[in-house]
Protein backbone atom coordinates (compact mmCIF):
# COMPACT_ATOMS: atom_id res chain seq x y z
CA UNK A 1 0.00 0.00 0.00
CA UNK A 2 1.57 3.42 -0.57
CA UNK A 3 1.37 6.04 1.44
CA UNK A 4 -1.32 8.30 -0.19
CA UNK A 5 -3.38 5.05 -0.07
CA UNK A 6 -3.37 4.95 3.25
CA UNK A 7 -3.71 8.68 4.22
CA UNK A 8 -7.18 8.65 1.79
CA UNK A 9 -10.04 10.12 4.58
CA UNK A 10 -13.09 7.98 5.07
CA UNK A 11 -15.33 8.36 7.02
CA UNK A 12 -13.96 7.50 10.21
CA UNK A 13 -11.56 10.02 9.96
CA UNK A 14 -12.91 12.71 8.95
CA UNK A 15 -15.37 12.68 11.50
CA UNK A 16 -15.73 11.97 15.16
CA UNK A 17 -18.05 9.79 16.22
CA UNK A 18 -20.59 12.19 18.00
CA UNK A 19 -20.99 13.26 14.49
CA UNK A 20 -21.39 9.88 12.85
CA UNK A 21 -24.06 8.84 15.55
CA UNK A 22 -25.93 12.41 15.03
CA UNK A 23 -26.08 11.99 11.62
CA UNK A 24 -27.00 8.45 11.64
CA UNK A 25 -29.94 9.17 13.82
CA UNK A 26 -31.29 11.70 11.39
CA UNK A 27 -30.42 10.08 8.15
CA UNK A 28 -32.74 7.12 9.89
CA UNK A 29 -35.17 9.48 10.75
CA UNK A 30 -36.29 10.32 6.29
CA UNK A 31 -38.27 7.36 5.00
CA UNK A 32 -37.39 8.48 1.55
CA UNK A 33 -33.71 7.15 1.87
CA UNK A 34 -34.76 3.99 2.55
CA UNK A 35 -37.68 4.26 -0.19
CA UNK A 36 -34.68 5.43 -2.63
CA UNK A 37 -31.91 3.50 -1.81
CA UNK A 38 -30.57 3.97 -5.62
CA UNK A 39 -30.63 8.03 -5.75
CA UNK A 40 -28.46 9.95 -4.23
CA UNK A 41 -29.92 13.44 -3.46
CA UNK A 42 -28.01 16.29 -3.73
CA UNK A 43 -30.57 18.74 -4.52
CA UNK A 44 -31.32 19.81 -1.18
CA UNK A 45 -31.32 23.74 -1.75
CA UNK A 46 -34.30 23.42 -3.78
CA UNK A 47 -36.07 21.55 -1.28
CA UNK A 48 -35.12 19.36 1.81
CA UNK A 49 -36.37 15.65 2.47
CA UNK A 50 -39.30 15.18 5.36
CA UNK A 51 -39.38 13.11 8.72
CA UNK A 52 -41.55 10.63 9.37
CA UNK A 53 -42.52 12.58 12.63
CA UNK A 54 -43.92 15.22 10.19
CA UNK A 55 -45.77 12.37 7.82
CA UNK A 56 -47.17 11.32 10.80
CA UNK A 57 -48.39 14.85 12.40
CA UNK A 58 -49.86 15.83 8.97
CA UNK A 59 -51.56 12.21 9.09
CA UNK A 60 -52.72 12.38 12.40
CA UNK A 61 -54.57 15.99 12.31
CA UNK A 62 -56.39 14.98 8.97
CA UNK A 63 -57.08 11.41 10.23
CA UNK A 64 -58.18 12.79 13.95
CA UNK A 65 -58.90 16.04 14.50
CA UNK A 66 -59.30 18.09 11.22
CA UNK A 67 -61.34 21.34 12.09
CA UNK A 68 -60.80 25.02 10.62
CA UNK A 69 -59.12 26.93 12.98
CA UNK A 70 -59.76 30.17 15.41
CA UNK A 71 -63.63 30.04 14.26
CA UNK A 72 -65.53 27.44 16.44
CA UNK A 73 -65.75 26.55 20.24
CA UNK A 74 -66.58 22.50 19.79
CA UNK A 75 -63.66 20.33 20.90
CA UNK A 76 -62.27 19.92 18.21
CA UNK A 77 -61.85 22.98 16.74
CA UNK A 78 -60.21 23.69 20.75
CA UNK A 79 -57.34 20.59 19.63
CA UNK A 80 -56.57 22.06 16.25
CA UNK A 81 -56.13 25.38 16.97
CA UNK A 82 -54.31 24.79 19.96
CA UNK A 83 -51.86 22.30 17.50
CA UNK A 84 -52.07 24.85 15.68
CA UNK A 85 -50.89 27.85 17.66
CA UNK A 86 -48.34 25.65 19.49
CA UNK A 87 -46.70 25.49 16.14
CA UNK A 88 -46.16 29.18 16.01
CA UNK A 89 -44.81 29.35 19.55
CA UNK A 90 -42.27 26.24 17.78
CA UNK A 91 -41.18 28.81 15.11
CA UNK A 92 -40.94 31.95 17.35
CA UNK A 93 -38.49 29.22 19.64
CA UNK A 94 -36.52 28.46 16.88
CA UNK A 95 -35.53 31.78 15.74
CA UNK A 96 -35.78 33.25 18.82
CA UNK A 97 -38.49 36.29 17.96
CA UNK A 98 -39.93 38.06 20.93
CA UNK A 99 -43.34 37.19 20.70
CA UNK A 100 -45.09 34.56 18.63
CA UNK A 101 -47.52 37.67 17.44
CA UNK A 102 -44.76 38.38 15.39
CA UNK A 103 -44.63 35.17 13.18
CA UNK A 104 -47.12 35.53 10.10
CA UNK A 105 -47.87 32.26 8.37
CA UNK A 106 -47.54 32.66 4.48
CA UNK A 107 -47.09 30.19 1.63
CA UNK A 108 -43.54 30.69 1.15
CA UNK A 109 -40.54 32.89 0.87
CA UNK A 110 -41.47 34.08 -2.37
CA UNK A 111 -44.90 35.57 -0.39
CA UNK A 112 -43.62 36.74 2.98
CA UNK A 113 -41.61 38.77 0.67
CA UNK A 114 -44.41 40.56 -1.56
CA UNK A 115 -46.47 40.46 1.77
CA UNK A 116 -44.00 43.23 3.16
CA UNK A 117 -43.62 44.56 -0.28
CA UNK A 118 -47.15 44.86 -1.12
CA UNK A 119 -48.38 46.01 2.31
CA UNK A 120 -45.13 48.78 2.38
CA UNK A 121 -46.86 50.23 -1.20
CA UNK A 122 -50.00 50.27 0.61
CA UNK A 123 -49.42 52.17 3.76
CA UNK A 124 -47.50 54.26 1.55
CA UNK A 125 -44.27 54.02 3.38
CA UNK A 126 -41.89 54.81 -0.08
CA UNK A 127 -41.93 58.42 -1.62
CA UNK A 128 -41.12 58.43 -5.38
CA UNK A 129 -36.97 58.84 -5.21
CA UNK A 130 -36.44 56.52 -2.30
CA UNK A 131 -34.29 53.68 -2.75
CA UNK A 132 -34.42 50.33 -1.86
CA UNK A 133 -30.68 48.24 -1.72
CA UNK A 134 -31.09 44.69 -3.21
CA UNK A 135 -27.54 42.35 -4.00
CA UNK A 136 -26.88 41.13 -7.65
CA UNK A 137 -27.12 37.59 -6.01
CA UNK A 138 -30.83 37.70 -4.75
CA UNK A 139 -32.94 35.00 -5.61
CA UNK A 140 -35.44 36.41 -8.20
CA UNK A 141 -38.37 36.34 -5.41
CA UNK A 142 -35.73 38.89 -3.23
CA UNK A 143 -35.12 40.79 -6.25
CA UNK A 144 -38.04 40.95 -8.82
CA UNK A 145 -40.54 41.57 -6.31
CA UNK A 146 -38.86 44.76 -5.14
CA UNK A 147 -37.60 45.81 -9.14
CA UNK A 148 -41.26 45.55 -9.96
CA UNK A 149 -42.33 48.04 -7.02
CA UNK A 150 -39.69 50.36 -7.65
CA UNK A 151 -41.09 50.47 -11.30
CA UNK A 152 -44.83 51.03 -9.74
CA UNK A 153 -43.98 53.56 -7.57
CA UNK A 154 -41.16 55.23 -9.35
CA UNK A 155 -38.67 54.08 -6.83
CA UNK A 156 -35.06 53.41 -7.21
CA UNK A 157 -33.52 49.83 -7.34
CA UNK A 158 -30.37 50.20 -6.39
CA UNK A 159 -28.21 47.01 -6.60
CA UNK A 160 -25.35 45.88 -4.32
CA UNK A 161 -22.18 44.47 -6.62
CA UNK A 162 -21.21 41.01 -5.88
CA UNK A 163 -18.32 38.87 -6.57
CA UNK A 164 -17.62 34.86 -6.88
CA UNK A 165 -17.41 35.06 -2.81
CA UNK A 166 -20.72 36.82 -2.77
CA UNK A 167 -21.70 40.49 -1.48
CA UNK A 168 -19.20 42.73 -2.11
CA UNK A 169 -19.46 44.39 1.38
CA UNK A 170 -17.57 47.95 1.36
CA UNK A 171 -19.63 48.32 -2.21
CA UNK A 172 -22.60 47.51 -0.39
CA UNK A 173 -22.25 49.30 2.97
CA UNK A 174 -21.13 52.39 0.38
CA UNK A 175 -24.63 52.76 -1.26
CA UNK A 176 -26.89 53.22 2.08
CA UNK A 177 -27.73 56.15 2.69
CA UNK A 178 -30.24 58.33 4.32
CA UNK A 179 -32.69 57.74 0.71
CA UNK A 180 -32.30 54.11 1.19
CA UNK A 181 -36.18 52.88 2.54
CA UNK A 182 -35.20 49.09 2.65
CA UNK A 183 -32.26 47.12 2.32
CA UNK A 184 -33.33 43.38 0.62
CA UNK A 185 -30.52 40.96 1.39
CA UNK A 186 -30.15 36.90 1.15
CA UNK A 187 -28.41 35.18 4.06
CA UNK A 188 -26.92 32.56 2.35
CA UNK A 189 -26.68 32.72 -1.68
CA UNK A 190 -29.04 30.14 -3.13
CA UNK A 191 -26.12 29.53 -5.79
CA UNK A 192 -23.06 30.24 -4.40
CA UNK A 193 -23.81 28.89 -0.96
CA UNK A 194 -21.71 31.77 1.04
CA UNK A 195 -22.92 33.34 4.08
CA UNK A 196 -23.44 36.98 3.18
CA UNK A 197 -22.18 39.92 5.55
CA UNK A 198 -25.81 40.25 6.56
CA UNK A 199 -24.66 42.13 10.60
CA UNK A 200 -22.72 44.39 8.66
CA UNK A 201 -25.61 45.82 6.42
CA UNK A 202 -28.09 45.58 8.76
CA UNK A 203 -25.93 48.23 11.34
CA UNK A 204 -25.55 50.45 8.47
CA UNK A 205 -29.36 50.50 7.51
CA UNK A 206 -30.18 51.15 10.76
CA UNK A 207 -28.12 54.28 11.17
CA UNK A 208 -29.93 55.80 8.19
CA UNK A 209 -33.55 54.32 9.32
CA UNK A 210 -34.02 52.18 6.68
CA UNK A 211 -36.14 48.48 7.32
CA UNK A 212 -33.89 45.76 6.70
CA UNK A 213 -35.53 42.37 5.48
CA UNK A 214 -33.04 39.02 5.09
CA UNK A 215 -34.17 36.53 2.61
CA UNK A 216 -33.69 33.45 4.93
CA UNK A 217 -35.07 30.57 2.61
CA UNK A 218 -31.49 28.87 2.37
CA UNK A 219 -29.98 29.76 5.84
CA UNK A 220 -33.08 28.08 8.18
CA UNK A 221 -31.46 24.46 7.60
CA UNK A 222 -28.02 25.12 8.11
CA UNK A 223 -27.40 28.03 10.36
CA UNK A 224 -28.51 29.18 13.68
CA UNK A 225 -31.19 32.30 13.12
CA UNK A 226 -31.72 34.81 15.63
CA UNK A 227 -33.80 37.16 14.58
CA UNK A 228 -33.16 39.45 17.71
CA UNK A 229 -29.16 39.42 17.42
CA UNK A 230 -29.66 40.33 13.80
CA UNK A 231 -31.80 42.88 15.03
CA UNK A 232 -33.42 42.79 11.40
CA UNK A 233 -37.05 43.93 10.99
CA UNK A 234 -37.99 41.16 8.63
CA UNK A 235 -36.99 37.82 8.27
CA UNK A 236 -38.20 35.37 6.02
CA UNK A 237 -37.76 31.82 4.91
CA UNK A 238 -40.03 28.52 3.76
CA UNK A 239 -41.06 25.44 5.16
CA UNK A 240 -40.03 22.98 3.05
CA UNK A 241 -36.46 24.14 3.22
CA UNK A 242 -36.30 22.78 6.70
CA UNK A 243 -37.31 19.77 6.60
CA UNK A 244 -40.63 20.56 6.74
CA UNK A 245 -44.00 20.83 4.39
CA UNK A 246 -44.36 22.68 1.07
CA UNK A 247 -46.68 25.41 0.81
CA UNK A 248 -46.07 26.67 4.01
CA UNK A 249 -43.90 29.70 4.49
CA UNK A 250 -42.98 32.62 8.04
CA UNK A 251 -42.43 35.72 8.05
CA UNK A 252 -41.08 36.90 11.06
CA UNK A 253 -41.57 41.19 11.47
CA UNK A 254 -40.99 43.42 14.44
CA UNK A 255 -44.40 44.11 15.95
CA UNK A 256 -43.97 47.68 16.21
CA UNK A 257 -43.62 47.49 12.18
CA UNK A 258 -46.47 45.14 11.83
CA UNK A 259 -48.76 47.12 13.45
CA UNK A 260 -48.25 50.02 11.82
CA UNK A 261 -48.80 48.18 8.13
CA UNK A 262 -51.98 47.95 6.09
CA UNK A 263 -52.79 44.14 5.00
CA UNK A 264 -52.67 43.87 1.55
CA UNK A 265 -55.34 40.87 1.28
CA UNK A 266 -58.47 41.07 2.69
CA UNK A 267 -60.87 37.83 4.13
CA UNK A 268 -61.54 36.02 6.72
CA UNK A 269 -59.74 35.71 9.97
CA UNK A 270 -58.26 38.76 9.61
CA UNK A 271 -61.28 40.88 10.58
CA UNK A 272 -62.85 41.84 13.51
CA UNK A 273 -64.98 44.36 12.74
CA UNK A 274 -66.70 44.87 10.16
CA UNK A 275 -69.69 46.89 8.76
CA UNK A 276 -71.33 47.99 5.34
CA UNK A 277 -68.86 50.97 5.12
CA UNK A 278 -65.66 49.88 7.06
CA UNK A 279 -63.81 46.88 8.62
CA UNK A 280 -61.38 46.78 11.52
CA UNK A 281 -58.57 44.12 11.08
CA UNK A 282 -57.78 41.71 14.15
CA UNK A 283 -54.54 42.07 16.42
CA UNK A 284 -51.41 40.13 15.48
CA UNK A 285 -50.77 37.98 13.55
CA UNK A 286 -53.87 37.62 12.35
CA UNK A 287 -54.59 40.63 10.46
CA UNK A 288 -52.10 39.34 7.78
CA UNK A 289 -53.47 36.08 7.46
CA UNK A 290 -56.63 36.06 5.11
CA UNK A 291 -58.76 32.96 4.95
CA UNK A 292 -58.29 29.75 5.93
CA UNK A 293 -55.09 28.85 6.67
CA UNK A 294 -52.92 25.92 5.82
CA UNK A 295 -53.16 24.35 9.16
CA UNK A 296 -51.89 20.73 8.24
CA UNK A 297 -48.51 22.06 7.12
CA UNK A 298 -48.50 24.37 10.11
CA UNK A 299 -48.82 21.30 12.36
CA UNK A 300 -46.37 19.61 10.28
CA UNK A 301 -43.54 22.26 10.72
CA UNK A 302 -44.58 22.48 14.68
CA UNK A 303 -43.71 18.46 14.46
CA UNK A 304 -40.58 19.16 12.37
CA UNK A 305 -39.24 22.07 14.97
CA UNK A 306 -39.72 19.86 17.61
CA UNK A 307 -37.73 16.80 15.97
CA UNK A 308 -34.90 19.19 14.60
CA UNK A 309 -34.71 20.63 18.33
CA UNK A 310 -34.68 17.06 19.47
CA UNK A 311 -31.12 16.19 17.50
CA UNK A 312 -27.82 16.84 18.44
CA UNK A 313 -27.73 19.82 16.58
CA UNK A 314 -23.88 20.82 17.32
CA UNK A 315 -22.70 17.77 16.20
CA UNK A 316 -24.89 17.54 13.19
CA UNK A 317 -23.51 21.34 12.52
CA UNK A 318 -20.11 20.34 12.83
CA UNK A 319 -20.55 16.82 10.70
CA UNK A 320 -22.67 19.02 7.66
CA UNK A 321 -19.49 21.88 7.66
CA UNK A 322 -17.02 18.63 7.60
CA UNK A 323 -19.09 17.46 4.49
CA UNK A 324 -19.18 20.48 3.02
CA UNK A 325 -15.56 20.61 2.91
CA UNK A 326 -14.57 17.80 1.52
CA UNK A 327 -17.37 18.07 -1.15
CA UNK A 328 -15.28 21.07 -2.14
CA UNK A 329 -11.90 19.43 -1.95
CA UNK A 330 -13.15 16.74 -3.72
CA UNK A 331 -14.54 18.71 -6.44
CA UNK A 332 -11.50 21.16 -6.54
CA UNK A 333 -9.39 18.42 -7.28
CA UNK A 334 -11.18 17.26 -10.50
CA UNK A 335 -9.01 18.52 -13.87
CA UNK A 336 -11.66 21.07 -15.42
CA UNK A 337 -14.39 21.78 -12.94
CA UNK A 338 -14.82 25.34 -11.64
CA UNK A 339 -15.60 25.97 -8.73
CA UNK A 340 -17.62 29.11 -7.64
CA UNK A 341 -17.91 30.50 -4.01
CA UNK A 342 -15.57 29.22 -1.47
CA UNK A 343 -15.14 26.27 1.28
CA UNK A 344 -16.89 28.85 3.56
CA UNK A 345 -19.91 28.07 2.54
CA UNK A 346 -22.88 26.42 4.01
CA UNK A 347 -24.59 23.43 1.80
CA UNK A 348 -24.91 24.91 -1.70
CA UNK A 349 -21.70 24.86 -3.99
CA UNK A 350 -21.76 25.91 -7.79
CA UNK A 351 -19.65 24.81 -10.48
CA UNK A 352 -18.85 24.29 -13.81
CA UNK A 353 -16.42 22.15 -16.31
CA UNK A 354 -14.19 23.27 -19.35
CA UNK A 355 -15.34 22.21 -22.49
CA UNK A 356 -18.99 20.67 -21.22
CA UNK A 357 -22.35 22.30 -20.95
CA UNK A 358 -23.75 21.82 -17.45
CA UNK A 359 -27.10 20.43 -19.26
CA UNK A 360 -24.94 17.45 -20.50
CA UNK A 361 -23.34 16.97 -16.90
CA UNK A 362 -26.84 17.12 -15.22
CA UNK A 363 -28.04 14.39 -17.83
CA UNK A 364 -25.04 12.17 -17.62
CA UNK A 365 -25.77 12.18 -13.82
CA UNK A 366 -29.54 11.88 -13.72
CA UNK A 367 -28.81 8.80 -15.35
CA UNK A 368 -26.32 7.75 -12.99
CA UNK A 369 -28.73 8.31 -9.93
CA UNK A 370 -27.37 11.95 -8.86
CA UNK A 371 -30.28 14.38 -8.12
CA UNK A 372 -28.19 17.40 -8.73
CA UNK A 373 -29.60 20.96 -10.59
CA UNK A 374 -28.35 22.70 -13.57
CA UNK A 375 -29.60 25.85 -14.79
CA UNK A 376 -29.66 29.52 -13.56
CA UNK A 377 -30.64 28.73 -10.52
CA UNK A 378 -33.27 31.83 -10.26
CA UNK A 379 -30.71 34.10 -9.89
CA UNK A 380 -29.99 35.72 -13.73
CA UNK A 381 -28.20 38.76 -12.66
CA UNK A 382 -25.66 36.74 -10.71
CA UNK A 383 -25.00 34.46 -13.43
CA UNK A 384 -24.14 37.21 -15.69
CA UNK A 385 -21.65 38.04 -13.34
CA UNK A 386 -19.89 34.96 -12.62
CA UNK A 387 -19.76 34.66 -16.78
CA UNK A 388 -21.93 31.79 -16.47
CA UNK A 389 -25.09 32.42 -18.79
CA UNK A 390 -25.34 28.91 -19.63
CA UNK A 391 -26.11 28.42 -15.79
CA UNK A 392 -24.10 25.81 -13.14
CA UNK A 393 -24.11 22.21 -11.57
CA UNK A 394 -25.40 23.30 -8.33
CA UNK A 395 -24.11 20.44 -5.35
CA UNK A 396 -26.23 21.01 -2.21
CA UNK A 397 -26.06 18.82 1.07
CA UNK A 398 -28.01 18.42 4.33
CA UNK A 399 -26.14 16.72 7.80
CA UNK A 400 -28.39 13.73 6.10
CA UNK A 401 -25.92 13.16 3.17
CA UNK A 402 -23.21 10.87 3.80
CA UNK A 403 -19.21 10.97 2.96
CA UNK A 404 -19.98 7.82 0.56
CA UNK A 405 -22.31 9.89 -1.64
CA UNK A 406 -19.95 12.90 -1.88
CA UNK A 407 -17.20 10.32 -2.96
CA UNK A 408 -19.54 8.50 -5.71
CA UNK A 409 -20.26 11.97 -6.96
CA UNK A 410 -16.55 12.72 -7.58
CA UNK A 411 -16.19 9.70 -9.10
CA UNK A 412 -18.89 10.42 -11.26
CA UNK A 413 -17.84 13.18 -12.52
CA UNK A 414 -14.43 12.15 -12.79
CA UNK A 415 -16.16 9.65 -15.30
CA UNK A 416 -17.56 11.82 -17.30
CA UNK A 417 -14.72 11.71 -19.78
CA UNK A 418 -15.59 8.28 -20.88
CA UNK A 419 -18.79 9.62 -22.77
CA UNK A 420 -16.87 12.01 -24.99
CA UNK B 1 -37.08 5.28 -44.82
CA UNK B 2 -33.53 6.77 -45.76
CA UNK B 3 -30.44 4.30 -44.68
CA UNK B 4 -29.65 6.63 -41.99
CA UNK B 5 -32.98 5.85 -40.38
CA UNK B 6 -31.71 2.30 -40.48
CA UNK B 7 -28.66 2.40 -39.06
CA UNK B 8 -29.84 4.49 -36.16
CA UNK B 9 -32.25 1.19 -35.54
CA UNK B 10 -29.82 -1.39 -36.06
CA UNK B 11 -27.34 0.70 -34.03
CA UNK B 12 -29.48 1.19 -30.75
CA UNK B 13 -30.29 -2.68 -30.85
CA UNK B 14 -26.79 -3.32 -29.97
CA UNK B 15 -26.44 -1.24 -27.37
CA UNK B 16 -26.91 -2.87 -23.87
CA UNK B 17 -26.30 -0.07 -21.40
CA UNK B 18 -27.68 3.39 -20.99
CA UNK B 19 -23.80 4.24 -21.48
CA UNK B 20 -23.51 2.99 -24.51
CA UNK B 21 -27.31 5.12 -25.68
CA UNK B 22 -25.40 8.08 -24.21
CA UNK B 23 -21.88 7.56 -25.77
CA UNK B 24 -24.09 8.05 -29.14
CA UNK B 25 -26.13 10.20 -28.40
CA UNK B 26 -23.25 12.72 -27.01
CA UNK B 27 -21.57 11.92 -30.85
CA UNK B 28 -24.28 12.26 -32.82
CA UNK B 29 -25.32 16.05 -32.88
CA UNK B 30 -21.95 15.93 -35.57
CA UNK B 31 -24.33 14.45 -37.98
CA UNK B 32 -27.19 16.55 -38.09
CA UNK B 33 -27.16 19.10 -41.05
CA UNK B 34 -25.85 22.52 -40.49
CA UNK B 35 -27.67 25.13 -39.48
CA UNK B 36 -27.73 28.45 -41.35
CA UNK B 37 -26.76 31.46 -39.51
CA UNK B 38 -29.84 33.22 -41.00
CA UNK B 39 -32.46 31.14 -39.26
CA UNK B 40 -30.89 31.73 -35.91
CA UNK B 41 -32.69 34.05 -34.53
CA UNK B 42 -34.87 35.17 -31.67
CA UNK B 43 -37.89 33.69 -33.09
CA UNK B 44 -36.49 30.40 -33.74
CA UNK B 45 -35.46 29.83 -29.98
CA UNK B 46 -36.89 27.07 -28.55
CA UNK B 47 -38.96 28.11 -25.46
CA UNK B 48 -38.69 26.32 -22.06
CA UNK B 49 -34.98 24.72 -22.78
CA UNK B 50 -32.90 24.65 -20.31
CA UNK B 51 -30.23 24.88 -23.01
CA UNK B 52 -30.23 26.89 -26.17
CA UNK B 53 -32.64 25.39 -28.58
CA UNK B 54 -33.40 26.23 -32.19
CA UNK B 55 -35.67 24.99 -34.55
CA UNK B 56 -36.62 26.33 -38.61
CA UNK B 57 -38.69 24.76 -40.67
CA UNK B 58 -38.48 25.24 -44.32
CA UNK B 59 -41.50 25.02 -46.76
CA UNK B 60 -41.88 24.39 -50.38
CA UNK B 61 -45.23 23.31 -51.63
CA UNK B 62 -46.26 20.02 -49.31
CA UNK B 63 -43.15 19.42 -48.15
CA UNK B 64 -40.92 20.47 -45.09
CA UNK B 65 -37.08 20.48 -44.08
CA UNK B 66 -36.90 20.89 -40.27
CA UNK B 67 -33.28 22.60 -39.55
CA UNK B 68 -32.29 21.90 -35.94
CA UNK B 69 -29.42 23.30 -33.68
CA UNK B 70 -28.50 23.12 -29.92
CA UNK B 71 -25.73 23.87 -27.66
CA UNK B 72 -25.71 20.99 -25.20
CA UNK B 73 -24.60 17.84 -26.52
CA UNK B 74 -27.10 15.73 -25.91
CA UNK B 75 -29.48 17.77 -26.70
CA UNK B 76 -28.13 17.81 -30.18
CA UNK B 77 -27.46 14.15 -29.99
CA UNK B 78 -31.61 14.11 -29.61
CA UNK B 79 -32.31 16.09 -32.27
CA UNK B 80 -30.12 14.32 -35.11
CA UNK B 81 -32.22 11.18 -34.02
CA UNK B 82 -35.85 12.77 -34.23
CA UNK B 83 -35.04 14.48 -37.58
CA UNK B 84 -33.54 11.12 -39.41
CA UNK B 85 -36.51 9.43 -39.85
CA UNK B 86 -38.28 12.52 -40.95
CA UNK B 87 -35.97 13.16 -43.75
CA UNK B 88 -37.15 12.31 -47.28
CA UNK B 89 -41.00 11.87 -46.25
CA UNK B 90 -43.70 13.66 -47.26
CA UNK B 91 -46.05 16.12 -45.27
CA UNK B 92 -48.67 13.65 -44.66
CA UNK B 93 -45.85 10.89 -43.85
CA UNK B 94 -43.77 12.90 -40.94
CA UNK B 95 -47.31 13.91 -39.71
CA UNK B 96 -48.36 10.46 -38.99
CA UNK B 97 -45.05 9.28 -38.13
CA UNK B 98 -44.83 7.17 -34.94
CA UNK B 99 -42.75 9.06 -33.20
CA UNK B 100 -43.55 7.34 -29.90
CA UNK B 101 -43.13 4.22 -30.61
CA UNK B 102 -39.86 4.88 -32.83
CA UNK B 103 -38.29 6.78 -29.36
CA UNK B 104 -39.43 3.91 -27.54
CA UNK B 105 -37.67 1.37 -29.47
CA UNK B 106 -34.64 3.20 -28.64
CA UNK B 107 -35.15 3.37 -25.33
CA UNK B 108 -35.38 7.15 -25.13
CA UNK B 109 -39.17 7.64 -24.62
CA UNK B 110 -38.43 9.56 -21.46
CA UNK B 111 -36.72 12.52 -23.59
CA UNK B 112 -40.19 12.96 -24.99
CA UNK B 113 -41.66 13.06 -21.72
CA UNK B 114 -43.49 16.58 -21.19
CA UNK B 115 -41.32 16.75 -17.66
CA UNK B 116 -38.04 17.04 -19.73
CA UNK B 117 -36.81 20.65 -19.77
CA UNK B 118 -34.78 19.47 -23.04
CA UNK B 119 -37.92 20.52 -25.60
CA UNK B 120 -37.32 17.61 -27.65
CA UNK B 121 -41.04 17.20 -27.28
CA UNK B 122 -42.27 20.88 -28.12
CA UNK B 123 -40.17 20.28 -31.33
CA UNK B 124 -41.71 16.70 -32.26
CA UNK B 125 -45.23 18.82 -31.37
CA UNK B 126 -44.15 21.80 -33.85
CA UNK B 127 -42.78 20.09 -36.47
CA UNK B 128 -45.98 17.43 -36.99
CA UNK B 129 -48.51 20.22 -36.32
CA UNK B 130 -47.04 21.86 -39.54
CA UNK B 131 -46.75 19.01 -41.42
CA UNK B 132 -50.57 18.37 -40.55
CA UNK B 133 -51.62 21.67 -41.49
CA UNK B 134 -49.51 21.59 -44.73
CA UNK B 135 -50.92 18.27 -45.58
CA UNK B 136 -54.69 19.18 -44.86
Amino acid sequence: MTMTQEMEPTSSTIFTEDELNAHQAFRHAFPFFRNNAELTYLDNAATTQKPQGMIDAIADYYANYNANVHRASHQVADKSTRAYEKAREDVRHFINAPSSKEIIWTKGTTESINLVAQSLAFSRYFRQGDEILVSALEHHANFVSWQQLCKKLKLKLVIAPVNAQGIDLNACLALINNKTKLVAISHVSNVLGSIQPINAIINKARLHKALTLVDGAQAIAHLPVDVQKLDCDFYAFSAHKVYGPTGLGVLYGKSEILNALTPYQYGGEMVSNVSTDDACFSELPHKFEAGTPNIADVIGLGATLNFIQAQDKTALALYEKKLYLALYQGLASIPGVKLQGSEKGTSAISFTVCDWHVQDIAELLSQMGFAVRVGTHCAQPLMQVLDTEKGTIRVSLCAYNTYAEIQALINALQSLEDFV
Amino acid sequence: MNSQYHDIINTFEQFASWEDRYRFLMKAGKNLADFPDKYRTEQNLVQGCESQVWLHIEISNDELKCFADADARIVKGLLFILLTPLNGLNAKQIATFDLNGYFEQLALIKHLSPSRGNGLLSIANTIQQTAHKLSE
